[in-house]
């Protein structure tokens, strides 16, 4: 959540103006770190507010300014003393740049705002993902779905696959079966789906992901397949637990909203937001009950589950069309982009990895629009060849 | 002084990107205090903040043709302060650690998070705008009692008026402050009531 929103639902709650969403998103809020309880709690002391008050009081704007210009005459072209100034400064940064920090505010949409009449000279554009997929049915047949029709796309003995208007997959039970049979969608780097089970479950699918699952549920239980990235509204059925599993781990639902993210190489995370879930890693040697507002960790090598409390609309953002960080690594940014775009990138040695990425961008705006940005924002320099994104630290001027 | 052009932000974008100081005037008022305020809950030496300050305005300077918009302008302000200001305190933590009078400074804290230092400076600038906007005396009165912790009769004449004006001031500041904080069923909030009540009656 960007500091100006819960800056704003903090001085409303000082005054007494909350409404229940702003209230449950205050107490949210508060819950997610003993910092913020401990600063609510001091606001409501008003010689603290003072104290604090008056060091905004002490830092003049218009003295700095003037000072500023005084020591900087304005010109137009640049000035030796300002160069050799700023040489200085970057000089002391570059010394201690372990745990660099960005900070992004997506305040206004950046395709919006481009007023410099730059020249814009790539060679291709990329655009953001887009809805494709690939059903694989029990007997290996594959369907690309972006060139389905609408309508039923398959049907067997005990369910129909049909493809909605808005381009989603919904599974339909027609009759009984006594065999299971299992289908798998496939979700190519570059791609988003969506899709309903047989059981009225919601599944939402990030780029490079895939879901096995059988086309309708019998027997105890309802058990799916997970690589990649997926939320899901589970249909409660008491006496038909859901299951999710993934090759680090599984996850035991009821009834419920959770987004579970395990790529390739990288470690596990189940999110939930609401209802209640139980994880348990891969050789069920350990497991966690979660409740909303709780994430689980399995890391690469281990099978350790570490529980944490997170901002769930960080977690959940790719679902709503944002790319939402919280601490991500410079790595981690880049394979959402990678996943989303359909892109390759390269390192220059000497890039500071342990640059730490936090904010929301918008989903669905062309790649350059977004590297433009965040090469902006920060000492970075993103540099697009084709489909190929490279990654240097920016030249100091 | 301060003329009203920028209230379209294309405006100052343009003007910044070319050079012109007004852009520049118009950035410190934005953000100058918020920058210092956060520099300071991390670097507490007033100087040391406001040196780090300007020092991210002249690095956005140096920068003015690249920035297509006012949020990136702010971003780069923020990030480049707050990693300016971590960086000098990491230093003098090593320095402390070197001299081991000083071993307070480099008792193993962790550095300040980025994310709550905004938040914390988004709502204490609001605040402090609130504060501002009070009428002009009752601001004074304001200030000399709750920030200078002056009594009645000190304000009264500090600022020329009389111990009945004084008190009246006062009693406005407060019921637009108590307004402002106390409405909500807090604990704090009571104490808060409590406090203010209190002083009131130190005449």
């Amino acid at each position: 959540m960007k500091p100006e929103t819960i800056a704003q639902i903090i001085e409303r709650s000082l005054r007494g103006q909350l409404n229940d969403e702003e209230q449950r998103v205050l107490d949210q809020w508060k819950k997610e770190s003993p910092l913020n309880e401990e600063l609510y709690d001091q606001l409501q002391d008003p010689q603290y507010v003072a104290r604090e008050v008056q060091l905004f009081r002490e830092a003049d704007w218009q003295k700095a300014f003037e000072r500023f210009q005084e020591e900087h005459p304005f010109q137009q072209s640049r000035t030796p003393v300002i160069r050799r100034y700023w040489v200085a400064a970057a000089s002391v940064v570059l010394l201690f740049a372990v745990g660099l920090y960005y900070y992004f505010f997506s305040g206004s949409s950046p395709s919006q705002k481009v007023v410099n009449n730059e020249k814009v000279t790539q060679q291709s554009v990329v655009l953001p993902a887009s809805r494709q997929a690939t059903l694989i049915l029990a007997d290996n047949k594959t369907i690309q779905l972006n060139n389905a029709p609408t309508g039923e796309v398959v049907r067997d003995a005990s369910a129909s696959v049909q493809k909605t208007a808005e381009g989603e997959l919904r599974y339909e039970g027609v009759g009984k079966s006594s065999n299971t049979v299992y289908h798998t969608l496939v979700i190519p780097r570059g791609g988003f789906y969506n899709l309903t089970l047989a059981d009225g479950t919601k599944v939402w699918l990030n780029a490079g992901s895939s879901l096995r699952f059988p086309a309708t549920f019998s027997g105890k239980e309802r058990k799916v397949t997970l690589s990649g990235e997926a939320y899901f509204e589970v249909k409660k059925n008491k006496e038909m637990p859901f299951w999710v599993e993934t090759d680090k781990g599984a996850v035991q639902v009821l009834g419920t909203h959770f987004d579970i993210k395990h790529y390739r190489g990288e470690p596990m995370f189940t999110t939930l937001i609401e209802g209640s879930v139980k994880v348990a890693s891969e050789q069920a040697t350990a497991n966690k009950i979660l409740v909303p507002g709780q994430q689980a960790v399995i890391r690469e090598r281990s099978s350790t589950i570490n529980v944490n409390k997170v901002n769930v609309a960080l977690a959940t953002g790719w679902k709503n069309g944002v790319f939402a960080f919280n601490r991500a690594s410079l790595k981690d940014m880049m394979n959402e982009l990678v996943r989303w775009y359909d892109i390759d990138v390269v390192y220059h040695s000497d890039v500071q990895s342990s640059a730490v990425f936090m904010g929301e961008f918008d989903r669905n705006i062309e790649l350059s629009i977004l590297l433009k940005q965040l090469g902006q924002m920060s000492d970075l320099n993103f540099d697009i060849q084709g489909r190929t994104v490279t990654v240097s630290m920016a030249p100091v001027q | 002084m301060h003329s009203n052009r920028y209230a379209n932000e294309d405006n100052l974008i343009n003007d910044f990107s070319a050079g012109r100081k007004e852009a520049v005037a118009e950035l410190y008022r934005l953000f100058y205090s918020r920058l210092v305020y956060l520099t300071r809950q991390i670097v507490q030496d007033k100087n040391e903040a406001e040196d780090i300050v300007s020092n991210a305005f002249i690095k956005v300077i140096n920068k003015s043709r690249d920035f297509d918009n006012i949020a990136n302008i702010k971003a780069f302000l923020f990030t480049t302060t707050y990693r300016t200001a971590v960086d000098s305190l990491r230093h003098s933590r090593v320095h402390a650690r070197m001299q081991k009078e000083m071993s307070y400074l480099s008792d193993g804290a962790s550095m300040p998070d980025f994310d709550f230092l905004l938040v914390k400076t988004e709502i204490l600038n609001a605040i402090a705008e609130e504060i501002d906007s009070l009428p002009k005396q009752c601001k004074e009165v304001f200030v000399q009692i709750f920030i200078k912790k002056k009594s009645t009769k000190e304000v009264a004449e500090i600022l020329h008026l009389s111990d009945v004006t004084v008190r009246r001031q006062k009693q406005i500041a407060i019921n637009l402050l108590r307004t402002a904080l106390l409405k909500k069923q807090l604990l704090g909030s009571v104490a808060l009531f409590i406090m203010l009540m209190n002083h009131e009656s130190l005449m």
